[in-house]
């Protein structure tokens, strides 16, 4: 029991570093703050096993620090992977909110609620702002980039299936 | 006290289990459209392997483990389940994604044309996504809401980015 909840207190450390950094620096691209957070998280977990080691080692709480970890791993992971949902208003939810506040529509009605801008333009400028271009600009994608690429290529070849669509 | 090793080693297994039959199954699903939706056809796939915890924990605990060994197994499993299920969710739909393997390989109007990606095409397809998912339903050629689930997921993450301060 202690191995979940010091897991989780790993991860709100995490949560609440993420908290500090979009409220008061609002950043524009999402890989680098999320980055950081994490980086300071695992400083935390750094020190609190030192404090523990040192200070708490007669205290007897039996639990696995390793267990400890993975579990905030898993979360923080899930969170990562949530956050482009959170960060912005995903078409098929902001479909459904469109359906919830205006009642039923048309596939057409419901197209003009999308402007390109919004859909394409926002992600590439994203995709800027989290240094995935090399130099810069948009003619070329940065070597992370790639990396994301091709990881996702072959993923889908292991699947058998054909590219997204986007 | 149950080694660290033997739990981690478990899940492992299950996560490992959990993709090879996600291949497996796709391919068959693909060929058979057993389920319609790919998203709903992971989601049997991975609970398919809960229920399997559940009766290894009843009938068979093989490692011995404790209760609290299971709850602890259970959450993590489903977490990374979670987290596939979103990976693979991306390499669907996400349009960051699909720009930077458009790009990758060079594709024609990639990126000198931003807007090359047609935007009711996009809508369309999380339209039929949705119906496939019972979120929505058509009538006479009207979109109503089916059901709320995602919609409440929807208002959670809402409630998520005010914590945030995201204004955008």
């Amino acid at each position: 029991m202690v191995t979940i909840l010091v897991g989780i207190l790993f991860y709100l450390v995490f949560f609440f570093i993420s908290i500090i950094i979009w409220n008061f620096y609002k950043p524009k691209g999402e890989i680098k703050p999320l980055l950081i957070s994490l980086i300071i998280s695992f400083i935390f977990i750094y020190l609190f096993n030192i404090i523990k080691n040192y200070y708490f080692y007669n205290v007897n709480i039996i639990y696995s620090n390793t267990l400890s970890i993975i579990l905030y791993m898993a979360i923080t992971t899930a969170y990562i992977l949530t956050f482009p949902a959170i960060n912005i208003l995903i078409p098929s939810f902001k479909i459904l909110t469109i359906i919830n506040t205006k009642g039923p529509l048309k596939s057409e009605e419901i197209i003009e609620y999308f402007s390109a801008s919004e859909l394409i333009d926002s992600r590439i400028e994203m995709l800027k702002n989290d240094g995935l271009f090399d130099n810069n600009s948009y003619n070329n994608i940065g070597v992370l980039g790639k990396i994301i690429a091709i990881i996702f290529i072959i993923y889908r070849k292991i699947l058998g299936a054909s590219i997204g669509k986007g | 006290m149950v080694k660290d090793e033997f739990v981690i080693f478990y899940i492992l297994v299950l996560l490992i289990t959990l993709f090879i039959l996600h291949i497996i199954g796709f391919r068959i699903n693909k060929k058979y459209r057993i389920i319609n939706s790919d998203l709903l056809f992971i989601v049997f796939i991975g609970n398919i392997l809960n229920i399997l915890i559940v009766f290894e924990f009843i009938f068979i605990n093989f490692y011995e483990f404790f209760l609290i060994n299971y709850i602890y197994i259970y959450i993590v499993y489903n977490l990374f389940f979670y987290c596939y299920l979103q990976f693979f969710n991306m390499s669907d739909t996400a349009r960051r994604i699909k720009i930077l393997i458009d790009m990758y390989q060079k594709k024609e109007n990639s990126f000198y044309k931003p807007h090359y990606i047609n935007n009711s095409e996009i809508i369309r397809y999380r339209l039929t996504r949705l119906l496939d998912l019972k979120q929505l339903k058509i009538i006479e050629s009207k979109y109503y809401l089916s059901s709320k689930i995602l919609l409440h997921i929807c208002l959670c993450l809402l409630i998520l980015r005010r914590l945030l301060g995201i204004k955008n």
